[in-house]
């Protein structure tokens, strides 16, 4: 009598239903892993855009040029005009005043300098954003030096803040 | 018997490169934010090191400069200020402060002077402006002068010296200074020619030997003209290198002493460089 090796029907039938069910578990995850990457990149993404503009708005507070007296307003470097950011800096185009602008519409913060050569020149900087909130604390008994508090809300609720310390002569 | 191991073996490869691959793809996501914060934390704190860097450039200011010798070997004003390392548990930070005197640089008008520059006065841009700067060159951050290239640009020619006005034109009410015990050989030589007041070689040995040269009388002359010389300085400039890990910024300051008091008159971010 001819022995046979090969799998019987039942063998065969129990290995194609764990492989499909194993298929479909592992798509089902790899889907939910993508998911959740392509989320977290969007997430990543905002993070490293918000990181960026406050960076920014950080070295707009570093650059300072006390030769420059503000014109004739004589305005402060840095002042909140309807919770939008002004700074007084320079670049290597010259003096200037760069503007943190949030446009609730859109929920983006755009960037616009504007100068006495050039009127404006504006770049959006950040999107996905609900909130943009700044204030300025002047010295009191608990702190000698002006702060500006900056920060952040996404869409999805996540917030970032940061302070800035700023000199007496920013906010005169 | 080998068939189902191998279906098996099959079953375990396929779970396995399901799980590392979702395991690497989560740990990559997680790494670049966790990046991001690390630098984020430590460019915030390089801000901060800039604004803190403000108080020893000040004590240097008051107690070091007016004592402030330059080797007359160096072909630009420049001095160490600080090079300090600080260890803190998973951190290493650095800040190195150098200073360069304004007043031992070329001066803003060094035409009206007849003094000559290996620079064109086309090349410097900010010769008419009322708010000078560094930034406003176009060779953008070999502008600014540094430990290795002392004599960049900015390290030679005055940016604040003499002071500017708001007209853009340079004041000549008070003259201009240079400073004997840090200007350059080439430049103290020029201005002794040029004035005829005699031979600066005292001054040179007396730099050399790391000593402060006082103001020759046979230089007194030169009171009367449009040049003066002095040997402290009124106006320095300070370039400020913070090191946090691997990131790596620089600022360029000017002081300024008016009234006494010093007090910073500018602040500009070297771009990468």
């Amino acid at each position: 009598m001819k022995k046979h090796h090969g799998l019987t029907l039942v063998e065969l039938l129990a290995t194609l239903s764990l492989l499909t069910i194993m298929s479909i578990i592992s798509v089902s995850w790899m889907t939910t892993i993508l998911r959740s990457q392509s989320l977290s990149t969007s997430k990543a993404n905002w993070s490293r855009a918000s990181i960026a503009l406050l960076d920014l708005i950080g070295q707009d507070i570093l650059i300072v040029d006390r030769l420059d007296t503000g014109g004739r307003s004589r305005l402060p470097r840095v002042r909140i005009v309807e919770n939008n950011l002004v700074i007084r800096t320079r670049d290597h185009q010259g003096i200037g005043s760069q503007s943190y602008i949030f446009d609730i519409v859109s929920n983006e913060i755009h960037r616009i300098r504007a100068s006495e050569r050039i009127q404006s020149n504006q770049i959006t900087l950040l999107g996905e954003t609900t909130a943009f909130r700044c204030e300025i604390e002047i010295p009191s008994e608990l702190r000698t030096l002006p702060v500006l508090r900056v920060s952040l809300i996404a869409v999805d609720g996540r917030e970032i803040q940061r302070t800035f310390i700023l000199e007496q002569e920013d906010v005169q | 018997m080998n068939n189902k191991r191998g279906v098996a073996m099959l079953i375990v490869l396929l779970t396995m490169t399901v799980l590392i691959a979702g395991v690497s793809i989560i740990a990559r996501i997680r790494a670049t934010q966790s990046l991001i914060e690390l630098r984020s934390q430590n460019m915030v704190q390089v801000n901060d090191l800039f604004l803190a860097a403000d108080s020893p450039i000040r004590a240097w200011l008051e107690e070091r400069s007016p004592y402030a010798v330059v080797d007359p070997t160096i072909d630009a004003p420049m001095l160490l200020v600080c090079d300090d390392r600080i260890e803190i548990p998973n951190k290493s930070i650095r800040v190195r402060i150098c200073a360069w005197d304004q007043q031992g640089m070329i001066p803003r008008n060094f035409e009206e002077l007849g003094l000559t520059c290996k620079f064109k006065a086309s090349e410097i841009n900010w010769l008419e402006t009322p708010t000078p700067g560094l930034d406003l060159q176009t060779a953008g951050s070999t502008a600014f002068p540094s430990v290795k290239h002392p004599s960049a640009i900015g390290g030679l020619a005055a940016t604040h010296h003499p002071w500017p006005s708001l007209s853009g034109t340079t004041r000549s009410r008070t003259g201009v200074a240079i400073n004997i015990n840090t200007a350059p050989i080439s430049l103290i030589e020029e201005v002794f020619v040029s004035y005829n007041l005699g031979d600066p070689i005292d001054i040179f040995e007396k730099r050399a030997n790391h000593e402060m040269a006082r103001v020759p009388l046979s230089a007194q002359n030169a009171q009367q003209s449009n040049i003066r010389l002095v040997s402290t300085s009124r106006v320095w400039s300070m370039r400020v290198d913070v090191w946090i890990d691997t990131i790596r910024r620089s600022c360029w300051c000017v002081y300024a002493n008016q009234g006494g008091q010093w007090r910073l008159v500018q602040r500009l971010i070297i771009a990468d460089d």
